[in-house]
């Protein structure tokens, strides 16, 4: 999956409706889900939040050769027409979720969350 | 043969030929690229994902049917292709309330329903992603003795609203709070939509529609705590922290 915000409806207890909501991750991890009505956000309180981001990192680079060459097989084409980009774009994606993570490891610190 | 499907070598001939429908249409009240809840990634998979992975790993299950609004169409095909390209899935567009996309879905499966190729259909609900293998094999074979059943959650904590508002102090008795996969023997469900169609009957869940219609029992089977919907967002937060307690692997 390469995208870290998704949206989708859902319940929103403020609202008392379904409302439009938006979906926040690092990675695999869901990080914080904001109602795009009335803006509250829920999130997780993790405080082992970096260790799980790496836990789960190493479990992504694990298993990345052969998700790779799986999409190889199934649609070659696309794969390696694919692939020059996704090779560009993934550490701006480490990058990013990395800060993520580190953003809300400081808020759970202080409190904020 | 793929893994996910092993078991299936060892099936005995007299063991029931199911179908697995999982719903994932919605209400069909959300527009433009906002897509349903089912499709939310969740610990690496597509929230739809996890119900086919159970399903898999139930011998007796030979279908599989993905019910979407048309609108997700892609996110469906994408979903299969990554995520569950090992299991056989066929996808079916829904209607505008579950009733109905239930009702496309059991035509979709019609023919082999009534030559008897298939012997029960489970429905289920795909925002419920941590359903057990375990009990859905044990919901088939209640199916196949009685013709219908649900599983559920019985509550002891709910209280009667009198029509003024005014609340009954007293305990109701033995309430369910229904959970999916509800299971029936094909033809009879069939049967019943098909009715439900020619009346204009829509009923909430599956369940509601085999009731109105058909003489066989409908039982009840204590259903599964982590089989939660994904309703609100701290439901999403709560399944991911159960499939990571559950190693991902419900079981």
């Amino acid at each position: 999956m390469d995208r870290e915000v998704e949206r989708t409806e859902l319940m929103c207890t403020t609202c008392g409706m379904a409302t439009e909501q938006e979906v926040s991750y690092a990675g695999r991890l869901m990080i914080s889900v904001r109602c795009l009505t009335c803006g509250t956000e829920v999130h997780v309180h993790r405080d082992t939040l970096p260790d799980d981001y790496a836990a789960d990192l190493r479990q992504r680079f694990v298993s990345k050769p052969r998700r790779l060459v799986h999409r190889l097989r199934r649609h070659p084409r696309e794969f390696l027409t694919t692939l020059p980009g996704a090779v560009f774009r993934q550490p701006i994606k480490l990058v990013s979720e990395w800060r993520t993570v580190r953003r809300e490891a400081r808020r759970e610190k202080r409190g904020e969350l | 043969m793929h893994p996910a499907r092993d078991g299936r070598s060892g099936r005995s001939p007299r063991c029931p030929r199911a179908a697995a429908v999982i719903l994932g249409a919605g209400s069909g009240s959300r527009i433009g690229s906002v897509h349903n809840k089912v499709f939310l990634p969740l610990a690496g998979r597509r929230v739809i994902s996890w119900s086919f992975r159970a399903m898999a790993q139930v011998s007796s299950i030979e279908r599989f049917v993905m019910v979407i609004r048309d609108a997700d169409r892609a996110i469906a095909e994408q979903t299969v292709d990554r995520e569950i390209d090992d299991i056989p899935v066929e996808i079916v567009i829904g209607g505008a309330s579950r009733h109905e996309s239930e009702l496309a879905a059991l035509r979709h499966l019609e023919p082999e329903i009534r030559s008897g190729a298939l012997d029960i259909v489970l429905v289920h609900d795909g925002a419920r992603p941590l359903v057990s293998p375990a009990l859905i094999r044990q919901l088939i074979d209640i199916a196949v003795a009685h013709g219908g059943v649900f599983p559920g959650l019985e509550t002891d904590d709910i209280r009667y609203l009198h029509p003024d508002g005014s609340l009954d102090a007293a305990l109701v008795p033995r309430m369910i709070r229904a959970q999916t996969p509800q299971v029936f023997r094909g033809l009879p469900l069939l049967e019943a939509y098909e009715a439900a169609a020619g009346d204009g009957f829509v009923g909430t869940d599956t369940a509601a529609c085999f009731q109105q219609y058909r003489q066989e029992s409908l039982q009840y089977h204590p259903g599964d705590a982590r089989n939660i919907k994904i309703t609100y967002p701290d439901d999403l937060f709560t399944a991911e922290e159960i499939l990571r307690h559950a190693k991902f692997r419900i079981t």
